[in-house]
């Protein structure tokens, strides 16, 4: 049953929207195709393809990977000494959150990647998301997250919000913000998943 | 009188084979219900388990990481969200519970709340003079106390000249702290001790007087026979992977509580089988103090991130104002400064790229607002379980719920304009920027709606909750879950609705209540 926010349209009474909602499911209907397989792979082992740094994935796959990593390099800043997305691991801190939390945030999340590398035709691209210039990836998520379409929402705000997230608090992001690091300076005490997560996917801990 | 026995504190490393574990009470949870409640019956002198499914972390292990303390102390790392997709469940997954990150924020329960829990819900024992023993318990305790001036930093004392000057009412908000460095790591757990947790009050004192806690336990199946629950059936978490092992416990005791939090509660008891049907009100009334922020661009450094959180509260809004008509007017909400770290400062921003970089090359001057949502009694959502046994909250954002929305982002930009804000930004995807007072009026035109505006929720409620039978209720008011003899619930889930301000402090009361109800059953 679709949940629906009081006072606005259902997703499937959005007949009168930019995007013909036959055009919507249709694409939403490739999803499992275009991401399946990953979602039968347990989270705890890796995946055989690596990530784009390179490195064994535990919960994403090679694709999801490269999707999430084409939204991070959109997001994040490129001018007045930000590092890029790649120096903050935001696609590899998003893999290491995702091996630990609950299977249906887990599946749901992937999903979302799957949605997104998928979605741009509708919206009148050529080429799947991971694979469009810098400007039309923002264009799209901007889209996205002020859709009319509770579930387009949901994609491309909550997939956004985490990138930030992780990006903002990467020390490598510091300096550029004028953050003046937690306080006292402390260094990181590791615990004993940000441990299971290094070994296992190839890092030192 | 000889000292009691201390308990300890159990982790995964310690529970390597299946056992049986004996005690008098079993606790499920924790946090401010559980762990208070554990301490109340430990320090009666009575056997007490705690079981708490998160790991044991101890101030050692802290290390002021945004990242790195949200996975240790974080249900789900903070990644759940509403059904929607539009609002970020927070709740605590340690022992301590959300007490580890919560802002210590600890009003006592309004008396107008606690009628209308009465009045309308059938709740009877909990009023304010049955809860106030506790509370001045509680307050030597906890050393709460009011925010003193050196504790308000540039954000709080921006709100409360801007509440001054405004003529809204406001107060320094009573904090549960002892010592308080201004380190601002709340939210990240305090290694100075200095906010007064779970973790470094009551769970130490019921050690201190036998209680076992076993962290790292997840609590899966209760076993029970005409209304009697005889055992429980848990499995060890394998922490570092983060899965339940194959390790069984099975906890046999003479009376259970539920505490596992206002998230947690419910779903664990839809989980049993046949109880969903015996109890048609599980997952209903739920609450969640939904929260709207709006971020303000100053010519001053503001510092967002050092000193306490809510030195300062505006209680002007706290209840929703309505005209003779019954028309919505304004109001229904809890007015604070916010504090956030970079990374959830910087997620909250709904630019990007270049843009999003100009903003947040300005850290230090960005200051901001952030108000706790009342939930209107009559638009409560519900808890339902995902396909993986895990909450699933429907939530409806009503109408009234809605023009609450509209009226705090409107309040907040008024304040916020008021005390030098040269622009505001509200936290939403449609990326509002106001850069004048004038501008204000294009919050009309906002569209609030799920994943419009970007939203928290930090205090469930509900979903277990207090009343007369089972037509209308999980509980009694002797917090019994109806139809047992011996299963109790003493967390923010037995609230029949919000509390309209924070709920930490009416929890703990609240398992004061339910610990005295637990010992006359134990006799």
């Amino acid at each position: 049953m679709e949940q629906q926010t009081a006072g606005v349209p259902a997703f499937s009474e959005l007949d009168g929207w930019g995007l013909a909602r036959r055009r919507v499911v249709r694409a939403l209907a490739l999803v499992p195709t275009a991401v399946g397989g990953s979602f039968a792979l347990g989270a705890c082992s890796a995946h055989d393809a690596p990530g784009p740094d390179g490195r064994p994935l535990l919960a994403l796959s090679a694709a999801q990977a490269r999707t999430l990593e084409a939204v991070a390099e959109a997001v994040a800043p490129t001018a007045g000494g930000f590092p890029s997305a790649r120096e903050a691991e935001v696609m590899r801190r998003f893999d290491e959150e995702l091996s630990f939390v609950s299977p249906s945030i887990r599946d749901d999340l992937k999903a979302a990647l799957g949605v997104l590398e998928y979605l741009p035709p509708l919206y009148g691209h050529f080429g799947r998301f991971s694979h469009l210039d810098r400007s039309a990836r923002q264009a799209l998520l901007q889209q996205m997250c002020s859709s009319r379409v509770e579930l387009l929402r949901a994609i491309g705000g909550n997939v956004k919000i985490l990138v930030q997230f992780f990006y903002f608090a990467h020390p490598k992001t510091w300096a550029a913000t004028g953050y003046d690091g937690p306080f006292g300076r402390l260094p990181e005490r590791m615990d004993d998943q940000r441990r299971w997560y290094a070994e296992h996917t190839g890092a030192s801990a | 009188m000889s000292a009691p026995t201390p308990g300890r504190i159990y982790q995964w490393t310690d529970l390597t084979q299946m056992q049986t574990i004996r005690a008098e009470v079993c606790v499920i949870g924790s946090g401010c219900g559980g762990a208070t409640l554990a301490r109340q019956l430990a320090m009666a002198g009575h056997d007490v388990v705690v079981l708490e499914r998160g790991g044991y972390y101890p101030e050692s292990t802290f290390d002021q990481s945004e990242l790195g303390m949200n996975a240790k102390l974080s249900a789900d790392r903070s990644m759940r969200a509403s059904a929607d997709g539009g609002t970020l469940l927070l709740s605590g997954n340690n022992v301590g519970g959300a007490s580890v990150h919560y802002w210590a924020d600890s009003y006592r329960t309004p008396d107008d709340r606690l009628q209308l829990w009465a009045d309308r819900y059938g709740v009877t024992g909990h009023d304010a003079a049955a809860l106030a023993p506790a509370w001045d318990e509680i307050t030597a305790t906890l050393n709460v106390h009011p925010a003193t001036e050196e504790y308000h930093n540039r954000m709080n004392q921006l709100l409360r000249a801007g509440a001054e000057q405004l003529g809204w009412e406001g107060h320094p908000v009573p904090q549960a702290r002892k010592g308080c460095v201004k380190s601002g790591h709340c939210m990240q757990g305090c290694m100075y001790r200095a906010k007064q947790s779970q973790l470094v009050t009551h769970i130490p004192q019921a050690v201190a007087h036998g209680a076992r806690v076993y962290a790292d336990v997840e609590a899966r199946e209760l076993v029970w026979e005409g209304g009697k629950v005889k055992a429980l059936h848990a499995r060890v978490v394998h922490r570092p992977s983060n899965r339940v092992s194959d390790i069984a416990l099975t906890i046999e005791a003479k009376a259970f509580v539920l505490a596992a939090g206002g998230y947690y509660s419910a779903p664990f008891l839809m989980r049993q089988d046949g109880l969903q049907s015996q109890l048609p009100m599980l997952g209903k009334q739920f609450g969640m103090n939904p929260t709207a922020m709006v971020h303000g661009l100053y010519d001053e450094d503001i510092v967002l991130w050092r000193n306490i959180p809510a030195a300062f509260g505006v209680e002007h809004f706290r209840l929703a104002k309505f005209d003779e008509a019954g028309a919505y007017v304004e109001g229904g909400y809890l007015l604070m400064a916010n504090q956030i770290q970079p990374g959830l400062l910087g997620s909250m921003m709904p630019v990007m790229g270049d843009e999003l970089g100009q903003w947040m090359s300005q850290l230090p001057r960005i200051g901001g607002t952030i108000a706790w949502i009342d939930d209107p009694a009559d638009e409560l959502g519900e808890l339902r379980l995902a396909k993986d046994g895990t909450p699933k909250v429907h939530y409806p954002y009503g109408p009234l719920t809605q023009a609450i929305l509209r009226d705090t982002i409107k309040k907040q930009a008024q304040l916020q304009f008021a005390v030098g804000a040269r622009k505001l930004m509200v936290a939403g995807a449609d990326a509002l920027q106001l850069n004048s007072p004038a501008d204000i009026d294009k919050i009309d035109q906002l569209e609030i709606r799920a994943g419009g505006l970007f939203m928290a929720a930090p205090h469930p409620a509900g979903g277990c909750v207090m009343g007369r039978s089972a037509k209308d209720s999980v509980t009694d008011s002797s917090h019994r879950v109806h139809g047992f003899d011996n299963l109790f619930v003493a967390d923010s889930s037995v609230f029949p609705t919000p509390v309209s301000v924070d709920p930490s402090f009416t929890i703990m009361a609240f398992s004061y209540v339910a610990a005295e109800h637990v010992r006359q059953h134990l006799g």
